[in-house]
């Protein structure tokens, strides 16, 4: 529209930025200096979550992994997996995953992408890995990873990400086996060897690459957007200090690039953070427990650690530590309360709404679309 | 037969007359619909003044109107391909849309409108996003203006 001579309002252009993604907001800041703090502009705010929550509510249900501990004389651990839908997750259907490894069942869920959820259990030393469409009954298993032993050192697998390549047409697992003394199993690995699985070929392949690992399992959290699977590590530096940084990995290209999140460790509140995606974003929510505060935070553009935008806070709690935040499919934040027992959080109005009832400690919750392709046929 | 389709008369900023069926702009229009529900418009003798809609955008805007009113039950894509052609106009032509859309309160036009020039700005550079809103005076200093290529130097 460049010959037009007037302006378009600004409460119209504003309708407009409110329907981009939030990265883009750093970048409307320096079009206009009236459009430099955005989200402190309440018309705008309220247009921006309203679309927020419209984009957010066609994704159709959520699927939910759950660790489960049976309270019978054995005391047991279950993975269940279920896929929720309602306004209250009240629709609640259990999902039969092939058996990866006879005692563990489906094991765990990594990540659910285009309608596939890629779930892996550990076997001894090793990691089985599966695919599996729910909509079509569709499953694969993964052959194993290149993991020789090596005499005197410990042997650990640990899968960071699966997703799809768009450039290739792919699916691809990208995981690291490394190497402890034996006992050290805290200790920085002496030798990590990453490694990356491919569909189409269906075979590993190994990376000449050092990338951060990730964060200890039960705490730190994978998202996969846009072709590239993102972690938070740390980084273990020189001088003792440990660094957290986001990597993201390209699938296609296969490198990858970190941003530092360093910014987010100013106070002494150790915060429990999760990975998640929202509005097209990598997004980090942390609990500071001490303070009864939530922050939600959107990365604009990777690697420019300046981008990070902190969406909202809200005060609320108490919650138990270590307690994992994920995202719900109606902008909603899912976690646990009272111990045990699933909520839901709503994050534009800012108030719990609800207990979902399901019981558990430890999931992981993925926006699930199903499809009906093969993931195998139209690959190969 | 049944009885005779009631038309309302629209006049441009030329004074052009624009006979159209009246619930096609009483279904798009939330102005119009306003106005024929609180018996404002006289179907005898009155005409509705549009003074900052030009004839060529008007003709666009009851074509729109009336396609949607008489299409809405033809699969998605259709209508897809229909407003994907309808809004194949340059820059003036979209502004022109774009504001009369608004001042008619024709709620999804604008959407339609909204998310063509959401597409055109998306991953732009600061300089081609102020030239599709028509930004003349962004307001930063010009010492702001190069502290900001500075920090952003992938923005410019």
């Amino acid at each position: 529209m460049a010959n037009h001579s007037d302006q378009i309002p600004n409460d119209l252009a504003l309708e407009i930025l409110a329907k981009l993604p939030v990265k883009s907001l750093k970048r409307f800041s320096c079009v206009r200096k009236s459009w430099l703090n955005l989200l402190e502009n309440p018309d705008f705010k309220s247009m921006y979550y309203e679309n927020l929550k419209s984009k957010i509510a066609h994704s159709s249900s959520l699927i939910l992994w759950r660790l489960f501990y049976q309270r019978d004389k054995n005391a047991r651990s279950e993975n269940n997996v279920h896929l929720l839908s309602g306004e209250r997750y009240e629709n609640m259907v259990t999902l039969v995953l092939p058996t990866l490894v006879e005692s563990y069942g489906p094991g765990e869920v990594l990540e659910c992408v285009n309608g596939i959820i890629c779930h892996y259990a550990r076997s001894g030393r090793d990691v089985i890995i599966g695919l599996w469409n729910p909509k079509t009954d569709e499953g694969k298993i993964i052959p194993p990873g290149i993991s020789d032993d090596e005499p005197g050192f410990d042997r650990h697998v640990s899968v960071h990400g699966f997703g799809y390549d768009n450039v290739n047409d792919d699916y691809k697992v990208i995981q690291c086996v490394y190497y402890n003394y034996s006992q050290m199993l805290f200790e920085e690995p002496v030798l990590r060897i990453w490694q990356i699985y491919s569909l189409k070929s269906n075979c590993w392949k190994k990376l000449d690459l050092e990338i951060t690992m990730k964060e200890n399992v039960s705490r730190a959290s994978i998202a996969y957007l846009n072709g590239e699977c993102h972690w938070w590590g740390r980084k273990f530096a020189t001088n003792e200090l440990q660094e957290q940084v986001l990597v993201s990995f390209n699938l296609s290209t296969e490198t990858f690039r970190t941003t530092s999140i360093v910014w987010l460790q100013e106070n002494d509140d150790s915060p429990t953070r999760t990975l998640v995606v929202l509005n097209e974003s990598v997004t980090l929510i942390s609990s500071l427990i001490k303070n009864n505060r939530i922050e939600i935070s959107i990365l604009g553009e990777i690697g420019v650690k300046e981008s990070w935008v902190k969406l909202f806070t809200f005060r609320f709690g108490p919650f138990p530590e270590f307690c994992a935040f994920r995202m719900g499919n109606k902008c909603d934040i899912i976690f646990y309360i009272n111990g045990d027992e699933l909520a839901s959080f709503n994050v534009i109005t800012g108030k719990v709404i609800h207990n979902i009832n399901i019981k558990t400690r430890r999931f992981g919750t993925w926006i699930y679309k199903e499809s009906l392709l093969s993931f195998t046929k139209e690959i190969n | 037969m049944g009885s005779p389709v009631k038309k309302i008369m629209l006049c441009s900023s030329e004074k052009e007359i624009f006979s159209v069926e009246e619930q096609v702009m009483v279904q798009h229009s939330v102005i119009i619909n306003n106005m024929i529900e609180d018996g404002s418009y006289n179907h005898e003798e009155s005409k509705i003044p549009l003074d900052c809609v030009d004839s060529k955008t008007l003709k666009k805007v009851i074509d729109y109107c009336t396609h949607h009113t008489h299409h809405h039950n033809d699969n998605q894509e259709d209508l897809e391909a229909w407003d994907a052609q309808f809004l194949n106009v340059d820059s003036n032509g979209l502004y022109d849309l774009l504001m009369a859309a608004n001042y008619l309160e024709i709620r999804n036009l604008l959407d339609l409108i909204y998310g063509t020039i959401k597409n055109m700005i998306k991953g732009k550079k600061i300089d081609e996003i102020r030239r599709i809103f028509n930004i003349k005076d962004h307001g930063f200093t010009p010492e702001e203006e190069e502290q900001n290529r500075k920090e952003y130097p992938h923005f410019y």
